[in-house]
């Protein structure tokens, strides 16, 4: 039960197009299951990787070799196999150039345990590692197999160049988005006799600046890379078009943040982002609110307790209403639209007539308003009261019998 | 179960001035009866009568009128009914107070009170019994929460035996409690005509009047009302 219950989550979750998702949890049940057929089946599909694919068919077949699907589909990945073995080098490249560097290193990995020999694919590796002295290693090699290799014999002569020069490599380092080594190689310049005052002055500004920078991203975990520059454009871009309430245009950039990048930090942050854009997106528009409405709306509220209170004062006969008393209804309802206008709605035209731009409001026709607006509220009901009061002394109310 | 306190917090006004004032005059008036109960005599009753709500002398165009319909909601028959009447005020009338404004609050909580006495008048027309008390106008605070803000939360004290527990509830199925609690003997009233010491149909007549809360509301409640967002 709790395995089909882990499957159809993981399928859910692959329609939804949740596909790193749905495989961790392919993954993990079937570590608990290695038997289960559905599970391999849907591995087949979710893995990022061809040889992956191939491994989870071949299982698929090992628990159930009728299913005839899924030999065609396996021929199918092996003769691909075939075909990307000349091109390897060339599909790690494209990995890396667009972010997916856990990929490319597997696939160059995988190369070089085929073709130890391959010049091309160390050449590629020395562009994937991090260290620098495991890129000038690869390079060596790469020149020792290839002494032609005009690009890596470049790269080689940069390196090692900069590692005469610490600052140098620091800025290299900085450059990569290595900070770590970087702020080690400004501390080592800092610290050797041999450097310049120059130097060790220029090592310590940016051997600040490293660290100010270093304490900015600490959520990175140490030896990783910072975020590549366009996945991290892509987040800010996201922002910006969030801001300006550009839904669509911000889900695009925050989608592209969570496929492209290979931090997993800028990944959870975009999906974050990227599920509220979904939810602003599917938002109903916000319904304004008119001034007039809004001053016709709080008008109204004086003019309903004068009303009620007057109904009682005759007796719940409408007929019986002093005339007085009822003209006075229009008194309380014009002093309340005055008095509301004048305070509650300076944006509107009305208001601005009266009293110019809110910025520049005529103070003394303000107070006039405010005056004449809530005396036409109040002598109404003052009027109520005092002919009430004169009904009250020439009451007798008749109390009940003891 | 009783209503102790709300325990969301408010968004415009740190201090329910006119709350606090309301209580601060029903507790005024209310000792200005004691004193006047002290005088001994038809006193105290002449008060009540002379400035309560007496159907009869309503729909015959006698006594005070409107402004009895105003008076009544200060008055009080005693110290328990002050002080529920009072609670419920405090529990209630604190964030609709913060959705109007103070003097908006204050126009409400008269006009809820009106309306209660305008269906309390209709529903026991020829009863002569005075009928005094804020109920009415309480009742009408507890409907203007229930339709702003139905998910609040309210701790309450229930009594299992003579164990208290203070659970917080919401908002939405305690005042639908109190008030369904008021329509079978509003109804019974008004079939066989029974005398109640309560003025169920002045409960109900402010729970509906409490409609009118739209009237009030400051604009910016009225426009994240109207976009069913929190207030």
């Amino acid at each position: 039960m709790i395995a089909a219950n882990q499957l159809n989550i993981a399928i859910d979750a692959a329609k939804k197009g949740q596909r790193d998702e749905a495989r961790e949890i392919l993954l993990a049940l079937v570590e608990e299951e290695p038997q289960h057929e559905l599970a391999w089946l849907w591995l087949s599909d979710l893995m990022p990787d061809l040889e992956n694919r191939i491994i989870a068919l071949e299982n698929v077949l090992t628990l159930n070799p009728h299913r005839t699907k899924a030999r065609q589909r396996l021929t199918q990945l092996y003769q691909q196999q075939t075909s990307l073995n000349t091109d390897s080098v060339a599909a790690a490249q494209d990995h890396a150039v667009n972010g997916r560097r856990q990929h490319a290193y597997a696939l160059l990995q995988q190369q070089l345990q085929k073709t130890p020999d391959d010049a091309d694919a160390w050449f590629a590796f020395s562009q994937l590692v991090e260290d620098v002295d495991d890129q000038i290693i690869a390079l060596q090699y790469v020149m020792t197999l290839n002494p032609t290799h005009a690009r890596a014999q470049y790269r080689l002569t940069q390196l090692q160049l900069a590692r005469e020069d610490m600052i140098g490599l620091g800025r290299a380092y900085e450059i990569m988005g290595d900070l770590d080594h970087a702020i080690k190689a400004y501390q080592l310049a800092y610290r050797l006799s041999t450097t310049s005052a120059i130097d060790r002055t220029i090592a310590r500004k940016r051997l600040e600046i490293a660290k100010k920078y270093r304490r900015l991203h600490r959520h990175v975990p140490h030896g990783m890379n910072l975020p590549e520059l366009e996945h991290n454009q892509m987040l800010a871009r996201g922002r910006d078009h969030e801001e300006q309430e550009e839904w669509d245009k911000a889900i695009i950039a925050y989608k592209t943040a969570v496929t492209m990048s290979t931090s997993m930090t800028i990944q959870k942050i975009a999906q974050k982002r990227l599920t509220t854009a979904q939810i602003e997106q599917n938002l109903p528009p916000i319904k304004l609110v008119s001034p007039t409405l809004t001053a016709v709306r709080l008008s109204l509220g004086p003019f309903i307790l004068y009303n009620f209170l007057l109904f009682l004062h005759a007796g719940l006969h409408p007929w019986h209403i002093p005339p007085l008393l009822a003209l006075s209804n229009l008194s309380v309802l014009v002093g309340s639209l005055i008095w509301v206008i004048v305070t509650m709605v300076p944006h509107h035209t009305l208001t601005q007539k009266l009293l110019g731009e809110p910025d520049h409001i005529n103070s003394f026709t303000r107070a006039l308003l405010n005056i004449l607006g809530s005396l036409l509220i109040v002598l109404p009901f003052l009027l109520l009261f005092l002919s009430t009061l004169t009904r009250l002394t020439a009451f007798t109310p008749q109390l009940p019998a003891p | 179960m009783f209503p102790l306190n709300d325990t969301e917090p408010n968004r415009y006004i740190r201090f329910p001035f006119m709350v606090m004032a309301i209580i601060l005059v029903n507790v005024l008036v209310f000792g200005m009866e004691i004193v006047v109960m002290y005088q001994g005599g038809d006193a105290f009753l002449n008060l009540i009568y002379r400035f309560g709500i007496v159907p009869a002398d309503i729909w015959a165009g006698r006594g005070g009128g409107g402004l009895t319909a105003v008076t009544q909601m200060f008055l009080h028959a005693g110290f328990l009914h002050l002080f529920g009447n009072m609670l419920g005020l405090w529990v209630y009338g604190r964030r609709v107070e913060d959705a109007c404004g103070p003097w908006r609050f204050l126009l409400f909580y008269l006009s809820a009170g009106a309306f209660a006495a305008i269906v309390y008048t209709v529903a026991r027309a020829h009863s002569t019994i005075t009928s005094i008390g804020a109920s009415g106008a309480i009742y009408g605070v507890m409907g203007a929460y229930l339709i702003l803000y139905p998910g609040g939360r309210i701790r309450t004290l229930i009594l299992l035996g003579f164990i208290p527990v203070f659970p917080k509830i919401r908002a939405f199925w305690l005042i639908l409690y109190f008030f369904a609690l008021q329509i079978l003997p509003a109804f019974h009233t008004l079939f066989t005509q029974e005398r109640y010491h309560v003025a169920h149909w002045a409960h109900m007549g402010g729970f509906i009047g409490s409609l009118c809360i739209f009237f009030f509301l400051r604009p910016e409640v009225f426009h994240r009302y109207r976009n069913e967002m929190l207030l």
